[in-house]
C-alpha cells in the first residue's frame, strides 16, 4: 500500500467546487457600528482533577457480573441468531422485538460480511419504543395509519446503532436504519448496573472516596448514569457518578472491555455540558507529564523523566548507586521508509515525532501515561522498566501506528534503551528507523570498537553499521565507552540475544563529541534530515563536524543509535505488525511487535 | 567545532510588505456640520430675508410633503418587495456567490466544474482537479503542505501553509503567510504576512482558516501562531483585498474555521475555536469589521465521536443553515485519517433563537 495515503488523510481535506453555488436573496439588512467587546466564553475545558486507571491496576474480568455476562454472550453468539434480546419488556414491546429478531435481514446485521465463516458479531437489543411521527420516512409511511415500534440494536463490534422499524399489524420489518459511529440513545438498566458494579469494585474509586462505595451511592436520584463515548477505543462507555458532599466523582467505564478508564472530580454546581470522555481524560492527565519532571528512585537507580514536544519520553540525570550514568536518553525521531530507493537514494516515507498529546509536533500521541513494571528473570526480579506507549487513533487499521519506548534498568547496573514498533503501518515493505540519543557527560570518555581481535579506539567522531558479519567480543559487545579510570559501559546491540524475538538491529551507531556550552541535540529536536534513506545519512551525521572532532578521552560523548527493523506480514513470520481479530463478537488487536535498542553493560575499574 | 544544527534557514520566499491598521483607523472621518445662518444687517434686507424665508418655508413645506410621500413610497416598496437601494445593505444569504473559476484554468483545458485541492494524497501543495485530470503548476508546491484556501470574485486563489506530519512539511517561518495564485498567470507567490508572534516548537501552526466575502471584497483569516498551552495568542483578521490592508478583528482568540453569511440581523462572521468544539458568531459592519461581542452559539463536543473535533470549514446554505466540516485538532501533528472527519448540520430555529443540530438521515434499507 502506498504510504502517502496517510498524508492525504491528514488535517485538511480542503476541496470545494470552484463553481460557486449562489443562494437566493431573501431580505435586506442594514448595518450600524458599535465597539467590539471582550469575548464571553462558556465553561473552561480544562480538567482539573482527574486520573487514569490502567488495566493492570484493576482487572474487572473476575467480577461475578462480568463473568455472567461473558458467559451469556458466548452462549448467544453460538446460536443461529446471535443477537442478544432484551429481557423484561412489556408484552407488546416484546412482541415487536420478536418480530424484529425473526427477520433474516436483521439477523444478518450480526454476521460479518464477506466472511466465509459468517462469524457472529455482538449485537444487542437496547430498547423497544413506539415509533414517533417524526421518525416516519417514506419507507415507513404505513406507520401513519398503523402501530409501529422502533427496535434499537447496538452493534458492539462496529460501534453502530441500528433501528429496526416494525409494523405490528403485519408483523413485518418495514425498514432498517443504520447509524454508523453512533451510540444508542438509552442504555438498558442491566448494562448501567454492570458499569456501576465495575466502578464500585474498582480500588481507584475507593481510594478517591476514602471508603468502600456501594450501589446506593451511585444511584443518586438527581444524577443520571450517562452514556459517554470512548473516542480512542471507539467503545461504548458509561459514566456512573458518585455524589460525595458537594462534589461528584465521575467514573468512566468501558463496557466493551469491562474496565474502568479513569476518574474525574467536579463540583456539584459545575456545568456538566462537557461530560467526561476518554480523550479529554487522557489528554488532561498525560499533559501533566509535559509540565512536570517526575523523579523516580528504585532498586538503586535514580532518574528523572518527562514528555517532550517531539523527542518522546526523555529520561535524564540517570544515576546508579549515586553515580551518574547518563545525562539524557531519548527518542529523537522515528523514520518509516517504504518501497525501494530511487536514483536520489531517497526512500518514500516520513518521519514521525512522538511526544506530548497537545502543543507538540508529535504525530503519534501517548496512549497512556508511562508505566513502571518489574523485569523478571529465571531467578526472580532482575530490574524494572519504564515504558511509554504511543498510538494512532484507529490503530491497528492500516496506515495507523503504535510505538513503544522502554527503558530497562537492571539490578547489576546495566540498562537498555528500547524502541518497539507494533505495526501496522501502510505496507508490508516498511523499515522502521528510530533515532535513539544517549548523552554521557559525567566524565571524559573514549570510545572503541571490537574489530574481531581487539578493541580499536576511535580517534574522531564517526559512524559504524552493525551487519550480519559484525563480530562481537567474547562478552557479546561491539563497542565500549571508557572513562580515564577504565570504568565505563560496553554497548551490546541486539542480534537476537535478548529474548524479545528480535531479529537484530542492523543499527547505525554514531558517536559525537559532547559540548556543554552549546546544543548538541539536548533540546527537543525537529525532524533530522530528509526521510527516508537506507544509508548512513539517518540524521545524526549532522552532528559530526567537517572535519570530525577528536574524541580522545577529553570530553563527554553522545551516542546515537538507529536500529533498522523491517516489517513483515507473512503468516507465521509477522514482525512489526498488527491486525484485528473477532473475539467474543468484538474486534480486538492481535500484535507481532518488534524491538530494537542497545544494552549498556557496566565495566568496572577492576576489569 | 560542531555547529548548532537546529538553526533553521531563512524563508525561501521573500515576505511581501504589508501594513496593518485598526478598524477604527480605517473608518472615514465624520463630515463637518454646516454653520448656522448668518444674521441680516439691515431692515430692508431683513424684510427681504423674511419674505424670502416665508417663500423658502412654503417651498420647504411642499418639498417636505413630496419627500414624505417619496419616503412613504419607498417604505411601501420595501415592505412589499423586500429589497432596497440603501447604501449599507447586503442581501441575506451566502456571500460567496461571486466567486469565479480562475482565468488560467480555461487555458489548461478545465471547464467550470473544476475543484481546488490542497490535500492530495501524493502531491504537496495546490492542485486543480476535474473528473478527468489534475494539474499542478511548479510554484504551487513551493510553500509545501497547504491547508485552507479561498477564491475571490476574480478567480484569484488565496491559501496558507499548514504542516501535516512534520514542521518541515512547509517553508520555514511561513505559517503566517498567505499565498496568492494569480487568476491570470496561475503563478503562486506570497501575498502578505500577518503581524503577530512566530510559530514555536510547541505550536507549529499559523493560519488555519480563510474565507472570502464578495460584498466587501474581504478575505478573513484565522491564525493560532504563537499560542501555547497557557496563553491564547491567536487572531482573526480581515484583509481588504482592494487595498491589501490587514484589519485586525479579534486578538487573543485561537480559531480554525471561519465563515461569513448575511443574516437578517446583519452580516455575520462565524468561527470555530481551536481549543474546544465551540462555535461563535459576531456581527459585522458595512465594511466587514466587527461591531459587537462574539457570542457563543453551541458546542458540538457531544456529537464528536473521535475527540478534539474542530470546525475546519463552514458551508452555508443561505442564512439559516450551515454544515460544519470538522477534523481533530489538538495543537499537534497527529496524523488524522479521513475517517476522523465529521460533518454536522445546523439550522437556525427562530422560535428559540438558537442553532439546532440536525440529525443526519440514516442509511435506510
Amino acid at each position: 500500500m502506498f504510504p502517502y495515503v496517510r498524508l492525504g488523510s491528514i488535517l485538511c481535506l480542503f476541496v470545494i467546487l470552484v463553481s460557486a453555488c449562489s443562494s437566493s436573496p431573501q431580505n435586506i439588512i442594514d448595518t450600524a457600528q458599535s465597539t467590539p467587546q471582550a469575548m464571553i466564553r462558556p465553561s473552561p475545558t480544562a480538567i482539573a482533577n482527574a486520573r487514569l486507571v490502567s488495566s493492570d491496576e484493576f482487572d474487572a474480568s473476575d467480577l461475578p457480573a462480568v463473568v455472567e455476562r461473558k458467559a451469556l454472550i458466548e452462549q448467544q453468539l453460538a446460536q443461529p441468531n446471535p443477537i442478544l434480546a432484551l429481557a423484561g419488556l412489556p408484552e407488546t414491546e416484546n412482541q415487536a422485538q420478536s418480530i424484529a429478531l425473526a427477520d433474516e435481514r436483521v439477523q444478518l446485521l450480526a454476521r460479518l460480511a464477506n466472511d466465509p465463516n459468517q462469524s457472529a458479531l455482538l449485537v444487542e437489543v437496547f430498547g423497544v419504543y413506539p415509533l414517533q411521527p417524526s421518525d416516519i420516512t417514506a419507507m415507513t409511511s404505513a406507520c401513519r395509519e398503523s402501530t409501529c415500534y422502533r427496535v434499537e440494536l447496538y452493534d458492539w463490534a462496529r460501534h453502530q446503532t441500528n433501528n429496526v422499524i416494525v409494523q405490528m399489524e403485519s408483523a413485518k420489518v418495514l425498514a432498517i436504519n443504520e447509524y454508523s459511529n453512533t451510540s444508542p440513545s438509552i442504555v438498558p438498566d442491566h448494562l448501567t448496573q454492570l458499569a456501576s458494579e465495575i466502578a464500585v469494585a474498582a480500588p481507584a474509586v475507593r481510594e478517591e472516596l476514602g471508603l468502600q462505595p456501594n450501589e446506593q451511592m451511585v444511584r443518586q436520584p438527581e444524577m443520571k448514569t450517562s452514556v459517554s463515548r470512548c473516542e480512542r477505543s471507539q467503545h461504548l462507555c458509561i459514566v456512573p457518578t458518585f455524589v460525595w458532599g458537594d462534589r461528584i466523582l465521575w467514573a468512566l467505564v468501558d463496557l466493551t472491555a469491562y474496565r474502568l478508564i479513569g476518574l474525574e472530580w467536579t463540583d456539584v454546581g459545575a456545568s456538566s455540558k462537557r461530560a467526561v470522555s476518554e480523550q479529554r481524560l487522557g489528554d488532561a492527565v498525560i499533559s501533566q507529564l509535559c509540565k512536570d519532571l517526575v523523579q523516580l528512585e528504585r532498586d538503586g537507580w535514580q532518574l528523572n523523566y518527562m514528555l517532550t514536544t517531539s523527542d518522546g519520553l526523555a529520561v535524564s540525570d540517570v544515576r546508579y548507586q549515586g553515580k551518574q550514568v547518563a545525562a539524557s536518553l531519548k527518542l529523537v525521531d522515528i523514520q518509516v521508509a517504504y518501497t525501494p530507493s530511487d536514483s536520489s537514494g531517497d526512500l518514500v516515507g516520513y518521519a514521525d515525532a512522538v511526544g506530548c498529546p497537545t502543543f507538540s509536533t508529535a504525530a503519534v500521541l501517548p496512549w497512556s501515561p508511562p508505566s513502571l513494571y518489574p523485569i523478571e528473570g529465571p531467578n526472580g526480579r532482575t530490574g524494572f522498566a519504564l515504558e511509554q506507549e504511543y498510538r494512532s487513533d484507529l490503530w491497528p487499521v492500516a496506515c495507523n501506528y503504535s510505538y513503544q519506548q522502554r527503558f530497562e534498568f537492571y539490578n547489576d547496573g546495566s540498562f537498555r534503551v528500547v524502541f518497539g514498533s507494533i505495526g501496522r503501518g501502510c505496507g508490508n515493505n516498511g523499515t522502521y528507523r528510530p533515532i535513539l540519543r544517549m548523552a554521557f557527560n559525567d566524565a571524559n570518555y573514549s570510545f572503541a570498537e571490537w574489530d574481531g581481535d581487539e578493541w580499536l579506539p576511535w580517534q574522531e567522531e564517526g559512524w559504524q553499521l552493525q551487519t550480519a558479519e559484525t563480530q562481537y567480543s567474547p562478552e557479546g559487545w561491539q563497542y565500549r565507552l571508557l572513562r580515564a579510570d577504565g570504568s565505563g559501559y560496553a554497548i551490546e546491540p541486539a542480534h537476537g540475544q535478548f529474548g524479545d524475538d528480535s531479529r537484530g538491529d542492523y543499527a547505525y551507531l554514531y558517536v559525537t563529541r559532547y559540548h556543554g556550552d552549546r546544543d548538541e541535540g539536548d533540546s527537543d529536536l525537529p525532524t533530522l534530515g530528509a526521510c527516508c534513506r537506507d544509508d548512513e545519512k539517518q540524521g545524526p551525521e549532522r552532528f559530526i563536524d567537517e572535519p570530525p572532532e577528536a574524541i580522545t578521552g577529553d570530553s563527554g560523548l553522545v551516542v546515537w543509535y538507529v536500529p533498522q527493523l523491517k516489517n513483515s506480514d507473512e503468516p507465521g513470520s509477522q514482525y512489526c505488525w498488527a491486525d484485528s481479530v473477532l473475539r467474543d463478537g468484538v474486534f480486538e488487536p492481535v500484535i507481532w511487535p518488534c524491538y530494537g535498542g542497545p544494552l549498556f553493560v557496566p565495566i568496572q575499574v577492576s576489569e | 567545532m560542531a555547529r548548532n544544527r537546529r538553526k533553521q534557514a531563512a524563508p525561501a520566499q521573500s515576505e511581501p510588505k504589508t501594513s496593518q491598521r485598526s478598524a477604527a483607523e480605517q473608518a472615514k472621518p465624520a463630515q463637518q456640520r454646516p454653520k448656522g445662518a448668518q444674521q441680516s444687517l439691515s431692515k430692508q434686507r431683513s424684510r427681504r430675508e423674511r419674505e424670502r424665508s416665508r417663500q423658502i418655508w412654503i417651498g420647504a413645506g411642499l418639498g417636505g410633503l413630496v419627500l414624505l410621500a417619496l419616503i412613504g413610497f419607498v417604505l411601501w416598496r420595501n415592505t412589499n418587495q423586500s429589497s432596497s437601494e440603501a447604501a449599507t445593505t447586503f442581501q441575506v444569504g451566502n456571500v460567496d456567490s461571486c466567486r469565479r473559476t480562475p482565468q488560467f484554468a480555461a487555458g489548461l483545458g478545465f471547464g467550470s466544474a473544476v475543484s481546488v485541492s490542497t490535500s492530495d494524497a501524493q502531491r504537496k501543495g495546490l492542485l486543480l482537479i476535474d473528473a478527468e485530470k489534475s494539474y499542478q503548476h511548479p510554484s504551487w508546491r513551493e510553500a509545501g503542505s497547504l491547508g485552507p484556501f479561498a477564491i475571490d470574485r476574480d478567480g484569484n486563489i488565496y491559501t496558507a501553509p499548514v504542516p501535516r506530519v512534520s514542521p518541515s512539511d512547509i517553508a520555514p517561518n511561513s505559517q503566517r503567510t498567505i499565498y496568492k495564485v494569480d487568476t491570470q498567470s496561475g503563478l503562486m507567490a506570497p501575498f502578505l504576512t500577518l503581524d503577530g508572534p512566530d510559530s514555536t516548537p510547541v505550536n507549529p501552526f499559523g493560519i488555519l482558516g480563510l474565507t472570502y466575502d464578495c460584498d466587501t471584497h474581504s478575505l478573513y483569516a484565522t491564525s493560532v501562531a504563537g499560542s501555547d498551552r497557557e496563553q491564547e495568542r491567536g487572531q482573526i483578521v480581515r484583509i481588504d483585498l482592494a487595498t491589501q490592508t490587514v484589519v485586525p478583528q479579534l486578538t487573543g482568540v485561537d480559531a480554525v474555521g471561519v465563515g461569513v453569511v448575511n443574516r437578517p440581523e446583519g452580516k455575520t462572521l462565524f468561527f470555530g475555536t481551536a481549543r474546544a468544539s465551540d462555535v461563535y458568531s459576531v456581527l459585522l459592519d458595512e465594511r466587514g469589521d466587527l461591531k459587537g461581542t462574539p457570542q457563543w452559539l453551541f458546542s458540538f463536543s457531544e456529537l464528536d465521536v473521535y475527540g478534539n473535533a474542530r470546525v475546519r470549514r463552514f458551508a452555508f446554505s443561505g442564512a439559516d443553515s450551515f454544515q460544519i466540516l470538522t477534523v481533530p485538532f489538538g495543537f499537534n501533528l497527529r496524523a488524522s485519517s479521513d475517517r476522523l472527519q465529521q460533518t454536522f448540520l445546523y439550522r437556525y430555529d427562530a422560535a428559540s433563537a438558537t442553532w439546532l443540530y440536525q440529525k443526519p438521515l440514516p442509511n435506510e434499507r
